[in-house]
């Protein structure tokens, strides 16, 4: 008597019902999706888009928002809601190539030191526990100091600090299932090693990362910026968020709107990836998943 | 006439921990079936992990058709996994969730180079026809099955390799009993179209008794006594056999015996009792037990035990034991 | 009047029906059995005579009747006084049910002492002749859980139910995680407490060998419904339920000639 096959949904769409149902996930994905969408079509949006580099209108100095500035215009006159429409570009993509090189260097790492153990895991272990040791801002920071400053030197100083945290993440997620009897049976059946840790570890391991990936986009966001702020980063006239927040701090307190626009840019952006990471957490969580 | 599988004295130890202390016996050549047998600390899964070289040996030999393989390595190493293989205790984690049916026996194809590519999906058909499950699952995921239909998946998986001998640990004590009695039939269906010869390690007598020709009955990763299963449950020769056999429950009332109890709990690995590991709870233990390691020798035609008193235990000697001591060592023996 | 008396019980999560119990009584010292297999109802049967089914989510109907008490739509402050009183729990995962971070005994009076013993010294008394009533030394007060065995653990969890001085003990798969023959030293405690104490026990499990040997009555669940409930013996000799006949033809018995030829 053969066995019939059982009817049931498939993983992807008791998924897809998740997100339609957390608030969290739809909120932080929109303003994701904002984000991006703005980065892309900064040309089309941004109504001066040479103040986005190096113009400068010295008659219209310090314009408080109005119809024609929004934003209002810098202590050089560049009109302030252009800079952050272009700033869009300027800070997702550190953080995206941030996460990438760590992703590149920490996976990798990861997964060897937790499917191999013994002598493997405590050398790259170790030596991700040398750089953990310091507080990621700090590491950052020091590497951003010894380096000229530009962009490239901010994505390349916040990597250095952040790879060590995927490394260790991968590690702990890759050991676990390792320990499975399904990777077990892998080893019994014969499959090469390599193929094991790419096509089972890997992709079982992935998900806590997912979720780690959504929540540090808007952390490195904020540590570039305080990278720019404190001028080891993106130089003028580069429309970077941190930059603009630094610069317009003397003018705090008459000219608010140079220090406020660039300052919710980021909020907004930190806060809208980290409510989706919180999202993606909660939906992704093995715990929940529904017994059929 | 060789056997198809021979353990000779296998030693594993974990540390100080002596979970299979020398350990032998022989899985002749199919269709037949090795039952082994144990509580847990017995050391039956370390036994089965060792012979598919999925878990350490400190010493002794696993003779496949008389070659030693626990020093293979590499090719030679995967070129033997296509003859021996193992079914795991838990459906629940045996299959990679994140795989489909087909493409995870498509894997083991391929990896053998037992087919080509384009001809695995067909043989993954035939494969699961073997094992009774409609073909169409090679499309689903485990999580779209249900515990038995996912462990006769991991039997067609093992079964795709085409080996001459497989390792059961405990393929069934997670299931359900209808699901249970499903795959004892599927093995023994098997058994019969591919002549297999299998281990079959639990600790269910009754299953033993079903499906094994020969049993081996381990204590404390040591062999208390083997021989012909039918003979061996119902005229033991080693008083642990006997308190086993007692202590299964039975539907059938008339299938009952009267329980041996016996006295204390079960052992530590890592200081086990001197001379006889089982001295301390046996209801028959003599002086002599406390200081000398019995050997596992013949004390009837094709029956091995290792007791100083096995032929009185064959005999039928009385094993029942007055229960009014504390068994946690307040009392003595 | 039985002891448990359950009618009509139905649970429901949301549309879902995993309980449509007509009728099912246990009575002093008998145990009945509750068989099935997974999914079939039984646990969540047993949450509802704890009174804990409507914390997990679920909508319970029907009568539950202790002594004549109905124990549906109590408040749980009424039910934590039964609870510990008057029913006790044994579970199959015995190192669960002990808070790791305590020495056993510390759970072991403070059981007692929540549920009436009076002084401390009374509730060390009571625990050290339970615990004697188990075969256990009264030293293994001083252990903590992970230094005991799954048997040791449970026979203290059997412990516990006897200085409760329970009426009712509720025994959830209790022997499936334990080694044969541990199971048998369990079981023969388990009948102890019926003939000695007079407490009607309520025995679930998948296992129908164990349950024919424990039980004086059994109730064979499938899908939430009781099939098929009666005197144990003759329940098996003569099963009136298809169902009841498959899950014992299903269950392999010792053969003195399985395969060998």
């Amino acid at each position: 008597m053969t066995e019939t096959v059982l009817s049931a949904p498939s993983r992807s769409s008791l998924i897809w019902r998740r997100v339609r149902e957390n608030p969290l996930v739809a909120a932080g994905g929109a303003v994701a999706v904002v984000i991006v969408v703005v980065a892309i079509l900064a040309p089309l949006l941004a109504p001066y888009p040479a103040d986005a580099g190096s113009a400068t209108h010295p008659l219209s100095v310090l314009l408080p928002p109005s119809a024609s500035h929004w934003f209002g215009t810098d202590q050089v006159g560049r009109d302030i809601f252009s800079r952050v429409v272009y700033g869009a570009r300027v800070s997702p993509l550190i953080a995206f190539f941030v996460i990438l090189i760590s992703c590149a260097v920490g996976i990798p790492l990861g997964l060897a030191a937790g499917f191999f153990g013994g002598f493997i895991d405590e050398a790259i272990m170790r030596v991700t526990d040398v750089f953990l040791a310091f507080p990621a801002l700090l590491l950052a920071l020091a590497f951003a100091s010894v380096l000229p400053p530009s962009l490239t030197s901010t994505t390349l100083a916040i990597t250095i600090a952040w790879w060590p945290w995927y490394t260790r993440l991968i590690r702990g997620q890759a050991a676990s299932v390792a320990a499975r009897p399904y990777v077990e049976s892998c080893r019994a059946l014969g499959i090469s090693r390599m193929r094991i840790i790419f096509r089972h570890i890997l992709p079982n391991a992935v998900t806590p990362l997912i979720v780690q990936i959504s929540l540090d986009v808007g952390g490195v966001i904020l540590t570039a910026s305080a990278l720019s702020f404190l001028g080891l980063g993106a130089q003028d006239p580069t429309p970077d968020w941190g930059l603009m927040v630094s610069q317009g701090q003397s003018y705090f307190t008459t000219q608010w709107w140079l220090v406020t626009f660039p300052g919710l840019a980021i909020l907004i952006t930190a806060l809208g990836f980290n409510m989706l990471g919180d999202g993606l957490r909660d939906i992704l969580d093995p715990r929940r998943t529904v017994r059929i | 006439m060789t056997n198809l599988l021979e353990i000779r004295d296998l030693r594993v130890h974990f540390g100080l921990v002596r979970a299979v202390d020398g350990v032998s016996f022989a899985l002749p050549y199919g269709p037949y079936g090795v039952g082994l047998v144990g509580e847990s600390g017995s050391g039956k899964t370390t036994v089965g992990r060792a012979i598919v070289r999925l878990g350490p040996a400190v010493g002794g030999e696993v003779l496949f058709e008389g070659k030693d393989v626990l020093r293979l390595r590499g090719r030679a190493l995967k070129e033997y996994r296509r003859h021996v293989q193992i079914v795991f205790q838990d459906p629940d984690n045996s299959l990679d969730p994140r795989m489909k049916i087909g493409d995870t026996m498509a894997e083991v194809l391929t990896t053998h180079r037992i087919v080509s590519r384009r001809q695995a999906a067909a043989r993954v058909r035939d494969l699961l026809e073997e094992v009774a499950l409609d073909p169409a699952f090679a499309s689903r995921f485990p999580h779209q099955l249900s515990g038995g239909q996912r462990q006769r998946v991991a039997i067609a998986r093992a079964l795709a390799v085409g080996p001459e001998a497989l390792v059961l640990d405990e393929p069934t004590s997670a299931l359900d009993v209808t699901a249970q009695a499903r795959i004892l039939a599927l093995i023994k269906r098997l058994r019969e179209e591919r002549k297999l010869a299998y281990l079959l390690i639990t600790h269910n007598l009754a299953v033993v008794s079903e499906l094994c020709e020969m049993t081996v009955v381990l204590y404390l990763g040591k062999v208390a006594e083997l021989g012909a299963t039918g003979e061996l449950l119902f005229h033991p020769a080693h008083p642990y056999t006997a308190a086993l056999r007692s202590a299964v429950p039975e539907v059938d009332r008339a299938a009952r015996l009267a329980r041996i109890a016996l006295a204390g709990e079960p052992p530590s690995a890592v200081s086990p009792p001197s001379g006889c590991v089982f001295h301390p709870r046996c209801p028959l233990c003599i002086d002599r037990c406390r200081v000398e390691v019995p050997v596992l020798r013949e004390v009837a035609a094709g029956r091995m035990a290792a007791c100083h008193r096995a032929e009185e235990v064959l005999a039928g000697a009385d094993l029942s034991l007055v229960r009014d001591v504390m068994p946690d060592g307040a009392a003595a023996g | 009047m039985s002891l448990l008396e359950i009618c009509g019980l139905r649970i429901a999560f949301g549309e879902r029906l995993v309980v449509d119990m007509d009728r099912l009584e246990v009575d002093r010292a008998q145990i009945v059995g509750l068989a099935g297999e997974s999914g079939s109802g039984k646990s969540m049967t047993t949450m509802a005579v704890l009174g804990l089914a409507d914390t997990m989510g679920a909508r319970v109907e029907g009568s539950i009747r202790l002594d004549g008490q109905e124990l549906i739509g109590l408040p749980q402050h009424a039910l934590r006084e039964i609870r510990g009183r008057r029913v006790a729990m044994i579970f199959q995962s015995p190192g669960l049910a002990f808070n790791p971070v305590f020495r056993v005994g510390k759970i072991f009076l403070q059981a007692l002492e929540l549920h009436g013993a009076g002084s401390r010294s009374e509730a060390e008394e009571r625990a050290a002749a339970a615990l004697r009533s188990v075969y256990l030394s009264p030293e293994l007060l001083n252990r903590y859980p992970w230094q005991l065995s799954g048997g040791q653990l449970q026979r203290i969890s059997i412990a516990i139910a006897l200085a409760l001085r329970c009426d009712l003990l509720i025994a959830d798969e209790p022997t499936s995680a334990l080694d044969v023959t541990v199971q048998g030293d369990v079981l023969e405690l388990l009948r102890g407490l019926r003939e000695e104490r007079e407490i009607g026990i309520l025995f679930i499990s998948h296992d129908l060998a164990v349950v024919a040997e424990l039980c004086d009555q059994v109730a064979i669940m499938r899908s939430g419904r009781v099939v098929e409930f009666g005197p144990t013996d003759q329940v098996i000799a003569d099963p009136q339920d298809a169902y009841t006949r498959e899950l014992l033809a299903a269950v392999p018995k010792i053969v003195y000639r399985g395969v060998s030829r």
